[in-house]
């Protein structure tokens, strides 16, 4: 019966650590260099 | 005189109708037939089409519908689960179809009846949206800037109406479909997190794996590329929820989306990256290229007379050209690090 019990609350720890890295996400990516502008010109031929 | 049926009138529909009633269009729609199983939404789309309504050039019929539209192109803007069988319907009329869905299932099995348009030579354009359509267009154009293409990446943020965004929250929980190395790998919805930097106003957003329909239909246009992939943007709270049932209801039409093809490949000796992207309401662009597909149809320049995508079916700098005298600006990314 205890093994039952600890096996259970393995199970919702697991997921509630899972819950919480899956709603806290991992690292920020740093914002890139450049931009965006119209295809226009040569860019469309 | 031409005629065109479009079935659905929710946010993408309407506009088509729209689209192609306006003064001044570049297509010559003398009429309109917009069909809806709703009367409330037809009233709608009544009232938006106002003068042209007024002018007896809009039909409409609602549920029980009579026989087949007689329509020169059938424009599909139903939600899912219906576009299969209007698809069947106006082949077995031989008239030709625009299809605006973007779902990954019926995509595949509208593509089934690929043969049937074959034999009787009727163009079936699948995928005329935003994404799949302008993505595969935007594709096609990027692919003649290189010798070689290996990758094509399409990501996607936003939905056009509720039909599609239900699309969308059934996408992240199902598998998706990566096209890599001469085989389909399947990979879980909502996997493969990616921050991809679009046009503004939409910028970064985190885009994952999903149930979509665009690297079907881009291995269709472009069976040489090695690896096709697409993803779509999604909230954690989208992750969390998408194996739940959609609760809360969605809003008529969204806010900006956008849409971001990054193409890699080889030009000359050296290896090349070009990123290109549209940023716009999404049923607005879906429209405006549906409507300019069904124009290049009554005109008779889809190169394809049979069942192909997008990418296939038109000209990609004059598809593009047109496009953009409706206000869909395609954008390049120039930059160090063009690629996230």
């Amino acid at each position: 019966m205890r093994m039952i019990r600890r096996a259970i609350a393995a199970l919702w720890t697991t997921a509630a650590v899972a819950v919480a890295l899956r709603a806290v996400g991992g690292v920020p990516v740093e914002r890139q260099s450049g931009g965006w502008r119209p295809l226009e010109g040569p860019d469309l031929t | 005189m031409s005629r065109v049926a479009i079935l659905g009138a929710g946010a993408v529909g309407t506009r088509v109708a729209r689209y192609l009633l306006a003064s001044g269009s570049a297509g010559s729609v003398d009429r309109v037939l917009l069909r809806d199983v709703d009367p409330e939404r037809l009233s709608g789309a009544l009232a938006v089409l106002d003068e042209a309504a007024a002018d007896g050039r809009v039909e409409v019929e609602h549920a029980p519908f009579p026989d087949q539209a007689d329509a020169d192109v059938i424009v599909v803007a139903t939600p899912r689960g219906t576009q299969l069988r209007a698809v069947r319907e106006a082949l077995s009329g031989g008239i030709p179809v625009v299809l605006s869905g973007d779902g990954l299932a019926e995509t595949v099995a509208v593509a089934r009846l690929a043969d049937e348009a074959g034999e009787r030579g009727v163009p079936v354009v699948l995928g005329a949206g935003f994404a799949p359509g302008l993505s595969g267009v935007l594709a096609a154009h990027a692919r003649s800037w290189f010798d070689h293409v290996e990758e094509i990446h399409v990501a996607k943020v936003g939905a056009g109406g509720p039909a599609c965004a239900l699309v969308h929250h059934r996408a992240l929980s199902r598998l998706s479909y990566d096209w890599r190395g001469g085989g389909w790998r399947r990979r879980p919805g909502g996997s493969g997190r990616e921050l991809c930097w679009f046009p503004e106003p939409v910028g970064p957003m985190d885009c994952y794996r999903a149930a979509l329909s665009d690297p079907v239909l881009l291995h269709h246009a472009f069976p040489e590329v090695e690896r096709i992939t697409a993803r779509m943007a999604a909230t954690r709270l989208d992750r969390l929820t998408a194996p739940l049932p959609m609760l809360s209801p969605t809003r008529v039409e969204g806010g900006v989306g956008a849409v971001r093809v990054e193409v890699r490949g080889r030009r000359g000796t050296t290896q090349d990256v070009r990123v290109l992207g549209v940023a716009e309401r999404p049923a607005v662009a879906a429209a405006a290229v549906a409507a300019t597909t069904v124009e290049w149809a009554l005109a008779g320049r889809l190169r394809v007379r049979g069942m192909a995508s997008l990418a296939e079916m038109v000209e990609p700098v004059s598809f593009l050209s047109d496009v953009g005298d409706r206000g869909l600006v395609a954008e390049i990314f120039e930059g160090e690090h063009a690629v996230v």
